[in-house]
């Protein structure tokens, strides 16, 4: 087992984190005791800082106080001013938008599928074949209807207005000339 | 409470969106309707329009009640041209000649005027009717139009007839152009009738291609049901077929007879009786058409 353990590289590394487990946590008291200066100057120095880089900072001080103590209690460490409470319209904006954007969509894809599918144009109409099927149906019978208009114009006994009754052989004759007829007939 | 503010405003958003789009699509619903109306007789559209403009109803109606009213006068006229020509035969008077020639030239006036209406009729029938070659719809028209002018112009010259000679030179006139008169007239009522039965052809052919689909799609008729409408749809199509054939021989012995320019009264009873045969054809189409629309 130790042949394996010091051959290769993972097992060296793996040694080393056998080692580093076992390595004793240092105890708070184990820690070097710092004296009232050098609280003073850590003070000091940390209050530069803070003028310099008060974000990062902050964060810090945050981060270890989430570590150290409870991470859903932050005003455990101080009082409610240092963390301020987001106003409740805030936090109902990133909602109601993206509400809206959903159901926003949720529309323009219904919108874009009824014009896909042709009955935007006609809300009453259900796209199902029966009604398709009924309206065809009814298209036909009404061409139909015209079909025998037409046939009934077609017939050729069905005629327009005849040619009109005129005369062409009018004519005034000489009277004399008749009465000469006339008479000429009577003997 | 701001949720329930936002989630109304979001609502009326959307309502107010979905309103906007749906009034926003009424005039495309309209378009359609009127895009489906006029698909709906595409046969009749099939023949080419002529360039002058359809008469209305009115127009046509109002050229019927011109005709019969100058029938009517012309009948008046006639008589009464009649009653003083009978009285100059047997009175052989100056007053009796000058009212003879006084009647004779109201008579002319009606005569003119009631040929005048009834070829202003036909051709505003002629305009109406579709399914007529262009080219002979244009000559017909061109004819009436011409007689329409000479008989205007005959009507000009009336006031000028002031004895027998003139009266009867003015009689003549027309007299001696009565077969052209009626030859127009006739080859127009024909032209007319051809038109009528191409278009109710066109017509039966649009249908029955239409019909032919509808039998294709139709989901709710039976293996049986469909066979037996395909059947009826090609014996329509041997009917449309027989009436086409038919037609087109009207119309070569039409074009014919136009060439000649002798359309009678008798051959327009001879053109009747040769047209009921496409007439019949057509009829047994509406009747098969009607029989196969019952079963989809």
């Amino acid at each position: 087992m130790t042949t394996l353990f010091t051959s290769g590289a993972r097992d060296t590394s793996l040694n080393a984190l056998l080692a580093k487990d076992t390595s004793p946590v240092p105890e708070p008291k184990d820690m070097p005791a710092v004296t009232p200066e050098q609280e003073l100057e850590d003070a000091d120095e940390s209050a530069s800082d803070k003028s310099e880089k008060p974000a990062e900072v902050q964060q810090t001080f945050f981060a270890e106080d989430v570590i150290i103590d409870q991470p859903k209690m932050p005003r455990l460490s101080g009082s409610s001013d240092e963390i301020p409470q987001q106003p409740k319209w805030k936090r109902y904006t990133p909602l109601g938008a993206v509400l809206t954007l959903a159901l926003l969509s949720v529309l323009t894809a219904g919108i874009l599928l009824r014009q896909k599918n042709g009955t935007l144009n006609n809300p009453g109409a259900v796209p199902t074949p029966a009604p398709q099927a009924t309206t065809e149906l009814s298209v036909l019978q009404r061409e139909l209807v015209l079909l025998e208009k037409d046939v009934e114009a077609a017939d050729p006994l069905q005629a327009k207005l005849a040619f009109p009754p005129v005369n062409f052989e009018l004519i005034l004759e000489d009277a004399t000339v008749l009465q000469l007829q006339n008479n000429n007939r009577q003997r | 409470m701001r949720l329930r503010t936002w989630l109304a405003v979001v609502f009326i958003a959307i309502f107010g969106l979905a309103v906007a789009f749906q009034s926003r699509s009424t005039p495309a619903f309209a378009q359609l309707d009127t895009l489906e109306f006029d698909v709906a007789t595409p046969g009749i559209e099939e023949t080419p329009a002529t360039s002058v403009p359809n008469a209305t109803p009115s127009e046509i109606e109002a050229a019927t009640n011109r005709y019969f009213a100058a029938v009517e006068a012309y009948r008046l006229e006639e008589n009464r041209y009649g009653l003083a020509r009978d009285q100059y035969y047997q009175l052989n008077t100056l007053a009796a000649l000058d009212e003879a020639i006084r009647r004779g030239r109201e008579v002319l006036r009606a005569r003119a005027e009631v040929l005048n209406a009834y070829f202003s009729y036909l051709r505003l029938i002629l305009q109406n009717t579709k399914g007529i070659d262009l080219t002979d719809k244009a000559a017909a028209d061109e004819e009436l139009q011409a007689w329409q002018t000479k008989l205007e112009g005959y009507v000009e010259e009336i006031p000028q007839v002031s004895d027998r000679v003139q009266l009867n030179t003015a009689f003549a006139k027309l007299n001696d152009e009565s077969r052209t008169v009626k030859s127009t007239a006739y080859g127009t009522l024909v032209l007319i009738k051809i038109g009528e039965i191409q278009t109710a052809a066109d017509t039966a052919r649009i249908l029955q291609e239409r019909t032919t689909e509808a039998v294709k799609n139709a989901t709710t008729l039976s293996a049986a049901q469909v066979e037996i409408s395909t059947r009826g749809l090609n014996e329509i199509s041997l009917l449309l077929q027989r009436a086409n054939n038919n037609t087109f021989t009207l119309l070569e012995d039409y074009r014919e007879q136009k060439t000649r320019g002798d359309f009678t009264e008798s051959g327009y009873r001879n053109f009747q009786s040769n047209a009921e045969f496409s007439y019949l054809e057509l009829r047994q189409v509406v009747d098969y058409l009607r029989e196969i629309q019952k079963t989809l």
